[in-house]
């Protein structure tokens, strides 16, 4: 429950982070890609990382 | 009065630095103990290690600083990518769901897997934790800072002024202009690995002419006010995590270099390959020299620190400490990302009212080999274990006749350099040790300089300009003086420079007494010392990994403490 809570908690200040900086455009953005992350997580396709996936991203 | 572990990860390098009460107490590179190089998942292991070498809890931590913002990442992750869309199309989902998959729930992560309370976990901005672990590491009580990487957030370049317990930030050059990544592309391009190849750079631009400027002016702007700017045509880091640089590159430069082929320097393939490695290094100093001169003009400050993965550039930092203007500089020993840990921990514990650390006198900041233990086991092996009544004097006649020998002593180096707890030493006079060293032991590229260890006050001798703050954790380079150069082959690169270590009773006493008895033995206070690891290896960090290394590669003795270990029946 404290691990949910705590992902909750991130959530909020990923969304108060965009909007308080006036990245409006970017939160519908945010929330289809975290969607498209958690799919991506499912699917297993971050099993591998390039070299300047690290460096970058 | 405050327990603050720091925390560097999930990228590259991933490290746990504990400091209490103001004091440095640990500092541990992840890959010592996971055994894979350059390990960046969240250092857990290091962290628990740092925690018991103080005899802490979890519980106990006042602070817990991560390295980075991880929204701020996200946010540039994300402007960027769609920046530069359609082309990063095919790295987007990846680069998004690495972000949202993870990274960005990292002080999550680090407060579950540490056990410690959510609200305890902070985050620091990654060039402020870069400039933290310089500024109040180094014996400085004001200067300039820079920190210069691939890109930490947003930033890959920032200018500091620190004094005392403050830093404020003067400026910064944002991602994608990066030197770092400049410099890792150009490796990718050599046919070297990213994030462990820029030293083989390094080295091989020695063995090449910067004939190459006209090419690399159109990849590189550098202005007047010490800025600079890529020209983005030649790379697609922001596209391509493969490689780093695009196709416009390869018809500005030719083909890339493949990766694995044995290098040939005498052929003309290679020495152009030399040539654009030796531009490459021109081009990365002049621009930090334009850096570094900003920074003294903007800060009018005596001193300089550096970090950040460029900071490692030993040939660079040799130029800046000449030709910049300032009196002092200091990199911090481990000035890439496994830092930001360190510098982390500082802040975290500066904000909860402890004083600035003292400056660091010696990196051994690791976990201390256990002599015991080793005796046991290499008994076990079926090894010959001998203790010395004067281990010092036995090393030094093992090396002067030629022997390649291991040796532990103490708790292990921070950072990437060993420098005299997990060394390998041997004869610097002797060019077949050096070539059994490269060929037999470390499998590296022929082109590769080791480097000396010489005792401090003995070192204007041999070296030229050798005494700096930056010689102590090598990471800087001096001319070996004229005089010595044919005696120093095994030690001398192909330039006539060498990344030497000055040594002090403080700093290694072990490895000082070695160099002492060499003076007696070949009449020079120095040994050729080279990192205790086979080739992809991490440095070896405890007694069962030094055994593994004496099993496996051909060297003559290990040395753990007073022991003398050697393979052949007890």
């Amino acid at each position: 429950m404290s691990r949910l809570g705590n992902r909750l908690r991130t959530v909020g200040r990923i969304l108060r982070h965009f909007t308080s900086r006036q990245r409006w455009f970017l939160v519908p953005l945010l929330l289809v890609l975290l969607l498209a992350g958690l799919l991506l997580l499912a699917t297993g396709g971050l099993s591998y990382v390039a070299p300047f996936l690290y460096s970058i991203f | 009065m405050a327990a603050v572990l720091g925390i560097s990860g999930e990228y590259h390098d991933a490290a746990a630095a504990l400091v209490v009460d103001g004091v440095i107490v640990a500092a541990v590179q992840e890959e010592r103990l996971s055994r894979v190089k350059n390990d960046a998942r969240l250092p857990i292991d290091a962290a628990r290690a740092c925690l018991a070498h103080a005899g802490l809890a979890a519980g106990d931590l006042d602070r817990v600083v991560f390295y980075e913002e991880p929204i701020e990442k996200l946010e540039r992750v994300m402007v960027s990518t769609l920046c530069a869309f359609p082309r990063s199309l095919r790295q987007f989902p990846r680069a998004i769901g690495a972000q949202l998959g993870g990274k960005v729930w990292v002080l999550d992560r680090i407060a579950e897997r540490l056990g410690v309370a959510r609200d305890k976990v902070t985050s620091t901005a990654h060039h402020r934790a870069h400039a933290a672990s310089a500024f109040f590491t180094s014996p400085y009580p004001r200067a300039a800072v820079l920190t210069v990487d691939g890109v930490g957030e947003a930033t890959s370049t920032a200018l500091w002024h620190g004094v005392d317990g403050e830093l404020r930030e003067l400026g910064r050059i944002e991602y994608p202009h990066s030197l770092g990544l400049l410099y890792a592309g150009l490796t990718a391009y050599l046919g070297f690995e990213v994030n462990e190849g820029e030293y083989k750079v390094m080295g091989l631009a020695a063995h090449g002419q910067p004939r190459l400027r006209d090419e690399l002016d159109k990849v590189i702007r550098l202005h007047d006010d010490g800025t600079f700017e890529l020209e983005l045509s030649y790379f697609a880091h922001f596209a391509d995590a493969e490689l780093g640089f695009g196709p416009v590159l390869e018809q500005l430069l030719g083909p890339r270099r493949p990766a694995h082929l044995a290098w040939e320097l005498e052929t003309d393939r290679d020495r152009r390959y030399a040539d654009i490695a030796a531009t490459l290094q021109q081009v990365t100093e002049e621009a930090l020299l334009g850096l570094a001169r900003e920074a003294r003009r903007r800060t009018g400050e005596a001193c300089l620190c550096l970090a950040g993965g460029v900071a490692l550039n030993a040939v660079a930092n040799a130029r800046i400490a000449r030709e910049a203007g300032f009196e002092r500089v200091f990199v911090h020993p481990a000035a890439g990302d496994a830092g930001g840990a360190l510098g982390a921990a500082i802040l975290g514990s500066l904000e909860l009212g402890d004083r600035r650390p003292a400056g660091l006198a010696s990196a051994a900041l690791g976990l201390p080999i256990d002599v015991g233990l080793a005796s046991a086991l290499a008994g076990e092996l079926g090894l010959r274990v001998r203790p010395s009544g004067d281990i010092a004097t036995e090393v030094a006649t093992r090396v002067a006749e030629g022997q390649i020998v291991a040796f532990c002593q103490g708790r292990f180096e921070w950072g990437p350099r060993a420098l005299g707890q997990r060394s390998i030493l041997a004869n610097p006079a002797d060019p077949a040790s050096r070539e059994r060293l490269n060929r037999a032991i470390k499998r590296r590229e022929p082109f590769r300089p080791f480097a000396p260890a010489v005792l401090r006050e003995h070192a204007a001798r041999f070296f030229v300009g050798a005494d700096s703050d930056m010689t102590p954790f090598m990471t800087t380079v001096c001319p070996v003086a004229e005089p010595y150069r044919d005696r120093l082959a095994a030690v001398r690169h192909v330039d006539d420079s060498a990344r030497v270590q000055l040594v002090t009773e403080g700093s290694a006493p072990e490895l000082a007494a070695v160099l002492t008895a060499l003076d007696r033995t070949i009449g020079m206070p120095i040994a050729l010392n080279t990192s205790l690891n086979g080739a992809g290896e991490p440095i070896v960090a405890n007694e069962i990994d030094a055994l593994g290394f004496l099993m496996s590669h051909p060297i003559d003795a290990l040395v753990v403490g007073d022991l003398v270990i050697t393979r052949g029946a007890a």
